[in-house]
């Protein structure tokens, strides 16, 4: 396991950086790499950044400064530096998202000895920056393969002194063991015929959850293959079981909630007999988006709010449904 | 190599497309017997209907196949370009030929009419070459225009040589039908009809026979077309029951026993007509593409 | 003079259709009327738990017979001097003969309703102004200026290459001569131009 010296948390500002977006790590690679995002095309004047729409929201309770701190404290970025940046984003002569990311820029920029419009340009032109590959941090900031972990097991025992400060306050609960003990999921393994698992998925051609299927060549391309990405997947032996051919419109039911849905049937041998799936990228019915509004069917209407209270998992696969025609 | 799971039926032809072979291979059938009969004793009102008919036929299939079918009629103009190698251009070129040497042969036979003798004089001595270019083109319209289906290996089901005979031969014993439905000809002449109505519709039950056996011993898409059109009520009973052997009994009965029936001819008239109308429309909508993807 | 020719690798494509919409955009082709000059077909294989997808992209194979050309009575399907093969847009007739004539479903109608939508949408610079049998060009526009087709040069997994199949260097030669990239059906006579790897 990699130590690394610093590190820097990926924010997740996705919506429309102006120009300069803040730094982050290249993903997955384990390297310490700088990479950033530059915009390919000119925003919509009508949007805002994610920064901008949080300080707002910020701004009307009374907590910007609040909400700076935190960025401080959870980032590890200079809250002075923050400061005057967001001050200036206050009075409107930048966005909060350029804000940050000046902020970002000019701490890197100073660690790795250069000024933030080198940076900018040494990523312009390299996309990602290598500043140490993780074998070269693997000699110096790991700790020693032969050392032994001076435990009562030998080995690396895990026990997070937070969790164990709520089982002090709220009394135990599986949730903050602070062990992190398995929580088994509450799905009901003895099924009926008509009862599955419950999973779903993206198809290849909207995005994320569902954030272009408004665009109406990707709706196009998914209009193509209707059956298969705006179906329920069901496999043929519970198909037949059940009366259902490719095309019918049978209901789905959340057996611990009690939401139904309507969608149509694709039977295929791509899924478990005893799960059904769906895709989680259509069933918006904002009828602003012209393009998707209505077609297809939305997981929000099977799953419950029912959030794992540590980390905010939304637990949507946990339950099973029945699926009727 | 073909998926049976995922067939695709052809999108280039549709309905028209049935209705250009059904009424143009009968309007070529037409022209082509007029040119017999003018050999064989037959009377002149014959002789008139049947050509005049084959020349409505047609005009009748070239209108479907130009305002219905085609994207851009217009350009109609331009389909005499590929005459060397486009089975478009050979029909185009066919119909143009049946309708002017159809009319020139047929003028004569409207002599006794004042305003024609001038013209039917004049045209007389060429009668028989007229009716032989005429005659020529309407045999070989049926054959040509269902060519167009089963030239290209794009869809299995259409590409045999068993369809132009096929279509080649329902559309003389319907052409046969038909003018003695309306002519209620008699003795030999009745004999001779119901024979070739009967000798055709045999060599259909042949040809239909090798027709499913190519299919069903062929492409898989092939199969599968056949599988559709034998799965669709309308064309069990309409060709094979309607088509074939309806008219195949009743002719065979009459022919071998001499007896004579009044409404003979028009049930043999109609039943062909349904039979011939749908072994086009339904092969043309049943047309599966070949399916040539790796898995 | 270039012969070019496309490999596409079956092993590589992961199904997204980033070349349907790439070809959609550069092209104009009627996405609205779910036609489209390139598809990407979706075959699922096996039975569960054996069960697998391949992902197949369809294309005009430009081939060196080509059926459609056979066919077509105006001459409105034609082949360049590259071997490409093209639809005069004037010429022609829209009789669907092409259509139904090739093996390989590339083409499709450009109908009335497609060329008013392409008018509304791209406006003066729609480039389909006349009803016609629509399919890829290879895109010749992007080939005159030295590029790659549109659904080349998005292709995130590099399964699509094109190149010269008359250079020995170039990587669509080697795949086709060493007889890992296969032409579809050639036992129809066809000839294709964009050989598969599978």
């Amino acid at each position: 396991m990699n130590i690394i010296n610093k590190k820097w948390p990926f924010l997740s500002f996705a919506k429309n950086p102006k120009k300069r977006y803040i730094l982050s790590g290249a993903g997955p690679s384990t390297d310490h790499t700088l990479t950033t995002r530059f915009s390919a095309v000119e925003p919509n004047p009508n949007t805002k950044g994610t920064a901008d729409i949080l300080f707002g929201f910020a701004q009307g309770f009374g907590m910007t400064d609040r909400l700076v701190q935190t960025i401080s404290e959870l980032n590890g970025m200079n809250l002075k530096a923050l400061q005057e940046e967001i001050g200036k984003a206050v009075k409107g002569q930048q966005t909060y998202t350029q804000a940050l990311r000046n902020v970002s820029f000019e701490e890197h920029a100073k660690n790795l000895g250069m000024t933030a419009d080198k940076l900018e340009q040494t990523l312009r032109e390299k996309g990602v920056l290598v500043i140490e590959s993780a074998s070269k941090m693997r000699e110096h900031a790991t700790i020693a393969k032969d050392l032994p972990v001076p435990t009562p097991s030998g080995r690396i025992e895990i026990y997070s002194l937070m969790l164990a400060g709520f089982t002090m306050q709220q009394g135990y609960h599986p949730n903050w063991d602070p062990g992190l003990v398995y929580i088994p999921p509450q799905v009901n393994q003895a099924k009926k015929p008509d009862e599955f698992n419950f999973v779903y998925g993206k198809t290849p051609t909207i995005s994320y959850a569902s954030t272009n299927a408004n665009n109406p060549i990707l709706m196009a391309l998914s209009k193509v293959k209707e059956d298969e990405f705006m179906g329920l997947w069901i496999n043929p032996q519970k198909a037949t079981l059940l009366n259902i051919k490719t095309g019918d419109t049978v209901t789905v039911e959340n057996l611990v909630s009690g939401q139904k849905a309507q969608i149509k049937a694709f039977v295929t041998e791509m899924v478990r007999p005893d799960t059904v799936f769906m895709s989680s990228s259509f069933g918006t019915e904002n009828p602003l988006l012209k393009t998707a509004a209505g077609v297809g069917t939305a997981i929000n209407k099977l799953i419950p709010y029912q959030v794992e209270p540590i980390v905010s998992a939304f637990r949507s696969q946990e339950f099973t449904v029945r699926v009727t025609k | 190599m073909a998926n049976p799971m995922h067939p695709e039926r052809q999108e280039g032809y549709e309905w028209p497309v049935g209705v250009y072979l059904f009424f143009g291979g009968l309007g070529g059938a037409l022209i082509t017997l007029s040119y017999i009969f003018h050999f064989f004793a037959a009377t002149v009102p014959m002789i008139r209907l049947a050509t005049l008919s084959g020349l409505v036929l047609f005009a009748i299939a070239g209108v479907f196949l130009i305002f219905f079918d085609l994207e851009r009629p217009l350009n109609a103009i331009y389909s005499l370009n590929n005459v060397t190698k486009s089975g478009i251009s050979w029909d185009v070129v066919l119909i143009i030929l049946n309708f002017v040497f159809g009319i020139l042969f047929v003028i004569p036979e409207f002599s006794n009419y004042s305003i024609f003798s001038g013209l039917a004089s004049l045209l007389a001595p060429y009668q028989v070459f007229f009716g032989l270019i005429a005659a020529i083109s309407g045999f070989l319209f049926p054959i040509i225009s269902a060519g167009l289906l089963a030239a290209p290996a794009a869809i299995p089901l259409w590409h045999t040589p068993a369809l132009p005979l096929l279509y080649l031969i329902t559309s003389f014993s319907l052409a046969i039908a038909y003018l003695g439905a309306l002519f209620s000809p008699v003795g030999t002449l009745y004999t001779t009809f119901l024979g070739g109505i009967f000798a055709l519709t045999a060599l259909t039950f042949a040809i239909s026979l090798a027709y499913l056996e190519h299919t069903h011993n062929g492409p898989i898409e092939a199969k599968e077309g056949m599988h559709r059109m034998l799965k669709t009520p309308r064309f069990i009973l309409l060709y094979p029951v309607v088509g074939v052997l309806f008219p195949l009994v009743l002719s065979a009965y009459l022919f071998f026993t001499g007896a004579t029936l009044t409404w003979a001819m028009l049930a043999l008239t109609i039943a062909l007509f349904l039979g011939g109308f749908a072994a086009r429309n339904c092969v043309v909508n049943n047309g599966i593409e070949t399916y040539p993807w790796p898995y | 003079m270039t012969r070019y020719g496309m490999v596409i690798d079956l092993r590589s494509c992961v199904g997204c259709q980033a070349c349907s919409a790439a070809c959609a955009l550069e092209n104009q082709t009627p996405y609205w009327s779910n036609k489209w000059r390139t598809t990407v077909k979706d075959i699922q294989v096996g039975q569960y738990p054996n069960t697998g997808r391949h992902f197949v992209p369809t294309i005009c194979m430009h081939c060196k017979e080509p059926a459609c050309m056979t066919v077509c009575p105006t001459k409105a399907t034609f082949k360049t001097d590259d071997g490409f093969i093209l639809v005069n847009y004037d010429t022609c007739l829209g009789c669907k003969a092409c259509i139904a004539a090739c093996p390989y479903g590339a083409r499709y109608v450009y109908s009335k309703e497609d060329v008013q939508q392409d008018k509304e949408i791209y406006g003066d610079n729609a480039q389909h102004t006349k009803v016609h049998i629509d399919k890829c060009t290879f895109c010749q526009d992007r080939i005159a200026r030295g590029m790659e087709p549109a659904c080349v040069s998005t292709c995130p997994t590099t399964s699509r290459m094109v190149g010269d199949l008359d250079d020995p260097t170039s990587a669509v030669a080697k795949a086709v001569s060493s007889g890992l990239a296969k032409p579809l059906r050639p036992d129809l006579g066809t000839e294709p131009r964009v050989y598969y790897i599978y």
